[in-house]
């Protein structure tokens, strides 16, 4: 005999009740996943990308849309303010060397960032920002990213400038359109 | 004890001390200074504060070199030490706990004989002490809320120091231009209150654009564009666009100087492409400036501020604008308002919209939708004495919105087809112009729907399909694009004369002093001088087609060309 | 000399830029023939590897309901354990996991702009789904921070019954704060203050650290405290276990009344019978329940009050609270003395009026939210209490059907199912 019992009917009860929530926030679900990544046009260069990553490594580094940028001999992102035009290290901004700079053509040069080494510590953003063009920000490479479900990047953000993006566009670059 | 519990237990001694010492080094590496932060080094810091007193002592270089290498080469081993650490560590766990545990493992107890149950005063005491215990808990977490909220102040309160009610830094730094210093500019599509009217009468009247007489300068704009010129101080913008580029560009009004040019910067992915016709083009909507930023409005529905230095300060995206001919309604400002005529699709699709931005951060103010289909008027911003209205052109009505909250003061249904003029505003009266169904005077002081009430008078007689009209306070002046130029008492709507001027015109009329500019798509601007008759005063070719229409800024006009930017006056 | 020397180098610069900025470098065309290196932009872990993981979890929690419940195998669950901890833990780094995945789902619920990935509902609900008929079996054989926990345990010890259930009212506590402030906006409390993610990572904050390493070595001695005295998601499995269809049940058979599955369950989720009580007691225990529902109401809304009050300060968790009471606060500072966070919020134009309002705005529903909160900790308080001044009437030791964490060691002490597993034996061959 299978008389329906008290806890028969309360777990009916339970599993609409969990069934609607999840129903409920799915009603505004994607299949679509969600990664973290900086919205480079709300970035203050604050520099705790390099600090606040749960990896010791940052997830965060800098990128550098070459289409963008100006190709000057005095570039402010890779040169500290006011010294000479020389790349030996006293005038260098990248703390770690990080950017190759290489001559073009007359009077352009290219500058590269090189991923292993970069920190995510935003000085040649902010150099590039307030000088140039702001062909070099910071973004969260997925490779390097754990995708937290809290970003402690995010957290820390005084700008909030860390929001979920859809996985099938992770990336926030510039362009010229 | 037997010998290989003993063993294990040895072997879990070994991984435990393994692992003391693994945290010890780590626990060590951690509490060095160096190499945590190659750019917070004293020493370095103390060098490179001697190197910018003497920049040319190549010890010092020398040293700091030195130093910097060995800095972040300590960066990067301190990580990889940290990395190679953390596993090391764990495994040494995993083998102390696992050894620990087979140590441990011994037969299960055998089981004992029958509990006597609990007795019932023991059962009794040790309920009521779980219940003192919980009820305990309860009163700590109470306490703590109540802790919480003695401890900590969390008020928010607007100050009444006034130093908090201030407007920011950067609107503090660059006001509002006021209304006359507006009227002085050029500062949007038609000027600044979209009559077509010059606000001096010192505007050239000839010129030879082929021979270059009279023409100041002469400047190649980039990229192609049917949107007209605007001019704010010595300042000339102008933006142009193709399906792969915007940009902006901004020249010096002296000189003719690109004083600098801007694509804009899209973040993330870019939207739908759109596909206007080729006359329309990406960049047929006009600028607008309020002295302190340009704002720029493209086909693609993308929206952007660049400061008077050629810096983006924002960018939205308003798009895809769904539009056969591509979008061309120009945009307008009021006071820290930049407002778009988004008029799109068809009614029944529901997208036509009225958007307030805020000008500093591109953030939506309000938002109103219309019930409308596409347009390709621009909206216009009047101030009769019953208050500010931002005036809309689109079949099926005209409308005014308040421009502070967007919400809906008056319409009249009065339009149908497709709409493309823009009204214009004078002494409370609209004028609104559609080839089909002619010219309307509408009054501005009604509410609700006004069709039946304040529509003054209607003229049918050659109405334009894309030039806006012109009024000069007692008529107004209609071009049609076959050259049709028609002039109708402002007042009664009476037809006073007409006149075939045997040339094509896009370009909508304006004018300064008693003077009529009528720039046909050759490129040739007819004068004519305003009246009860038709007097034609002048005809000055420019040597290029035209679409946009004329600015008048400090003596001088500048005119789009197909190619090129003309500034028409004498050099200075 | 050299203090003077230093502010003329930064004004130099500063002149420079401004001349500068007028004419923003646009980006040359090449004659050399150079090409620009385009910028690289590596894919996140694909969709169908995520997808993977729900399957993951599904296997687990089939695989472990069945060795649990039919296999009856503590060997099984233990490795089963292990293997969870190796891939949703040290693989997987422990993101994302149903107890995280709980904010993700109220903040779906309660923000409609959040558009949660429906792969984080399908962590939410499995468990779950499954804890509602067949017990809690994602704790011990799926669950990563339970497993690191569970093989940490050496010599446990029974806690006093008062202990054990005053340390469990800090769990549900816990799950108010964490749905308040996920429900808000406000945080993801869950994921900040995981004790062990640091563990599976090999590294992270060294507060973090410290915590998850102080409730390991607790959990040398008192089994998995955090699963027990912390979990939210404990909670919710607590309740919908109460409802299982099927149960661990101790014994195969009858009851022998031997007292081992008490002394081999390391999270005293063994009830043990109640002695048959007089008529005098009873009639106590009556007066003192009646007592207790009328005290009820009182209770929830004395904390629903207190909570209400204290949800002003804890608004400040919210970012752009504490944002307009530390702007309000600096407003008189320069840009350059100013906090990051209000720099930041400077440069979007933003008049400090607007944000307050914001902040206001926030802040009232905190005062609200507040109500339930303290409402539901009020509730939890209050029904515990009733729980306790009741009677129940049980001749027999049973693994208690929501805080049984379905481990399966009780099945190896019981004498019972020893006789079963030596008939199984003897049928065998």
């Amino acid at each position: 005999m299978t008389a329906l019992t008290r806890r028969d009917l309360l777990r009916g009860v339970a599993l609409v009740g969990v069934g609607s929530a999840a129903g409920a926030a799915a009603v505004h679900a994607h299949g679509d996943d969600t990664v973290w990544q900086i919205d480079p046009e709300l970035c203050g260069q604050c520099g705790r990308c390099a600090t606040h990553c749960v990896h010791p490594e940052s997830a965060v580094k800098a990128v550098h849309v070459h289409a963008l940028c100006g190709h000057c001999d005095l570039c402010t992102a890779f040169f500290e303010p006011d010294s000479k035009l020389d790349t030996g290290a006293e005038n260098q901004l990248c703390p770690t060397g990080a950017i190759r700079r290489r001559f073009i053509e007359d009077p352009y040069f290219s500058y590269e960032i090189d991923e292993q080494l970069c920190i995510g510590c935003a000085k040649c953003v902010k150099g590039c920002a307030m000088f140039g063009n702001g062909s070099m920000f910071l973004q969260i490479r997925h490779d390097r990213c754990n995708n937290c479900n809290a970003c402690s990047i995010a957290d820390a953000c005084p700008a909030h400038a860390i929001r979920r993006v859809p996985a099938s566009t992770p990336y926030l670059l510039k362009s010229a359109h | 004890m037997s010998t290989s519990r003993r063993t294990w237990l040895r072997a879990a001694a070994v991984a435990a001390a393994f692992s003391f010492i693994v945290l010890a080094v780590m626990l060590a590496l951690h509490a060095r200074p160096r190499g945590e932060n190659p750019f917070d080094d004293a020493e370095w810091r103390a060098l490179k504060a001697e190197l910018a007193v003497h920049p040319d002592d190549p010890a010092a270089a020398d040293r700091l070199r030195t130093l910097d290498l060995e800095l972040r080469r300590a960066f990067f081993e301190r990580q990889s030490r940290l990395r190679v650490g953390g596993v090391l560590l764990l495994v040494g766990l995993v083998v102390a706990l696992v050894a620990l545990k087979r140590a441990q493992r011994r037969t299960l107890p055998e089981p004992g004989a029958p509990a006597a149950p609990v007795s019932e005063t023991e059962w009794a005491r040790q309920r009521a002490q779980s219940r003192l215990a919980v009820a305990v808990t309860g009163f700590l977490i109470a306490g703590g809320a109540l802790y919480l909220y003695l401890a900590i102040p969390a008020g928010l309160a607007l100050p009444t120091d006034g130093l908090g009610s201030d407007p920011t830094e950067r609107e503090r730094e660059h006001s509002l231009p006021t209304a006359e210093e507006r009227a002085r500019q050029w500062p949007s599509f038609r000027g600044h209150d979209g009559s077509g009217v010059s606000p001096a009468d010192d505007a050239p009247l000839v010129w030879d654009g082929t021979s270059g007489e009279n023409i100041a300068w002469k400047t190649p704009i980039p990229l192609p564009g049917a949107s007209s010129p605007i001019v704010w101080g010595d300042r000339v913008f102008l933006t142009g666009a193709t399906a792969e580029r915007e940009e902006v560009y901004c020249l010096d009004a002296h000189t003719g100087a690109m004083l600098w040019k801007k694509a804009l910067v899209v973040v993330g992915p870019r939207g739908e492409k759109v596909n206007p016709m080729e006359d329309t083009g990406h960049a047929a909507p006009t600028a607008a400036t309020d002295g302190r930023y340009v704002f720029a409005l493209f086909a693609s529905g993308r929206v952007a501020a660049f400061d008077m230095d050629g810096q983006q300060v924002w960018l939205r995206s308003c798009g895809p604008l769904e539009n056969t001919y591509g979008h061309s309604s120009s945009l307008t400002l009021f006071e820290n308002h930049v407002l778009l005529q988004l008029d799109h699709g068809f009614v029944g699709d529901k997208l036509a919209r009225l958007v307030a931005l805020h000008a500093t951060t591109g953030k939506t103010v309000w938002e109103t939708s219309r019930p409308v289909d596409a347009s390709w008027a621009s909206p216009i911003v009047c101030h009769p004495p019953s208050g500010p209205q931002v005036v809309l052109s689109a079949t099926p009505f005209l409308a005014a919105y308040d421009p502070a909250t967007g919400s809906e003061i008056w319409r009249a249904d009065v339009l149908h087809g497709e709409v493309a003029p823009t009204p214009i505003c004078f002494d409370g009266v609209i004028y609104v112009v559609h080839e089909d169904v002619g010219l309307y005077a509408v009054r501005t002081d009604g509410k609700g729907d006004v069709t039946k009430t304040h529509v003054s008078w209607n003229v049918s007689d050659d109405a334009p399909d894309v030039a806006s009209p012109l009024c000069d306070g007692e008529r107004v002046y209609l071009l049609t694009s076959r050259g049709t130029l028609t002039c109708v008492r402002a007042s009664s709507g009476e037809v006073l004369w007409g006149h075939e001027l045997e040339a094509d015109y896009y370009a909508s009329p304006a004018l300064a002093g008693d003077v009529l500019y009528l720039t046909s798509m050759a490129g040739v601007t007819t004068t004519v001088g305003v009246g009860d008759t038709f007097t034609q005063r002048g005809s000055n070719p420019l040597g290029e087609g035209v679409f946009a229409s004329v600015a008048f800024a400090h003596g001088r006009i500048y005119l789009r060309g197909k190619d090129h930017l003309f500034a028409i006056g004498e050099v200075r | 000399m050299r203090r003077s020397l230093l502010p003329a180098v930064c004004l130099s610069w500063l002149l420079a830029g401004v001349a500068w900025g007028d004419e923003r470098v646009p980006p040359p065309e090449f004659e050399s023939g150079y090409r620009m290196p385009e910028t690289t932009v590596p894919s996140p872990r694909a969709f169908a590897l995520e997808m993977l993981d729900i399957g993951a979890l599904f296997l687990a929690l089939t695989l472990a309901t069945w060795l649990v419940l039919k296999k009856r195998s503590r060997t099984g669950v233990a490795w089963l354990g292990v293997a969870s901890l190796a891939y949703f833990g040290f693989y997987r780094e422990g993101c994302v996991c149903p107890v995280g995945a709980t904010q993700n789902v109220v903040l779906a619920l309660f923000d409609s702009s959040y558009a949660v990935p429906i792969g984080v509902v399908a962590f939410f609900v499995l468990p779950l789904a499954f804890a509602l008929f067949a017990g809690r079996s994602f704790c011990s054989g799926v669950c990563p921070l339970g497993a690191i926990q569970d093989v940490v345990l050496l010599r446990p010890v029974a806690l006093p019954d008062w202990l054990e259930r005053a340390l469990r009212v800090l769990a549900y506590v816990y799950l108010g704060l964490a749905v308040y402030f996920a429900a808000l906006g406000a945080a993801f409390v869950i994921c900040r203050y995981d004790p062990f993610v640091g563990f599976f990572r090999l590294t992270g904050g060294y507060d973090m650290l410290v915590l998850g390493g102080c409730l390991l070595a607790i959990g040398a001695f008192v089994g998995r405290p955090y699963c027990r005295f912390l979990c939210p998601y404990g909670v919710l499995l607590d309740l919908t276990g109460r409802l299982s269809r099927w149960r661990v049940t101790v014994t195969p058979a009858s009851c022998v009344q031997c007292r081992l599955c008490e002394e081999s369950c390391p999270y005293g989720a063994i009830n043990v019978p109640s002695p048959l009580r007089p008529a005098p007691e009873r009639a106590r225990a009556g007066r003192r329940l009646v007592v207790l529902f009328l005290l009820l109401p009182v209770i929830v809304g004395l904390f629903a009050f207190l909570f209400h009050l204290a949800g002003r300060p804890l608004s400040r968790v919210h970012p752009t609270v504490d944002l307009a009471i530390c702007a309000t606060a600096e407003r008189g500072l320069s840009d350059k003395e100013a906090s990051d966070e209000v720099q930041a919020w400077r440069r979007t134009g933003e008049t400090l009026p607007d944000l307050v309002a914001r902040g206001e705005v926030l802040q009232a529903s905190f005062l609200r939210g507040g109500w339930w909160l303290g409402g539901w900790v009020g509730l939890v308080v209050a029904l515990l209490l009733i729980g306790l001044a009741t009677l129940p009437v049980r001749t027999d030791y049973e693994a208690d059907r929501g805080r049984c964490l379905s481990c399966a060691r009780c099945f190896e002490y019981c004498p019972t199912e020893h006789e079963r597993r030596k008939a199984l034996r003897e049928e065998a061959p």
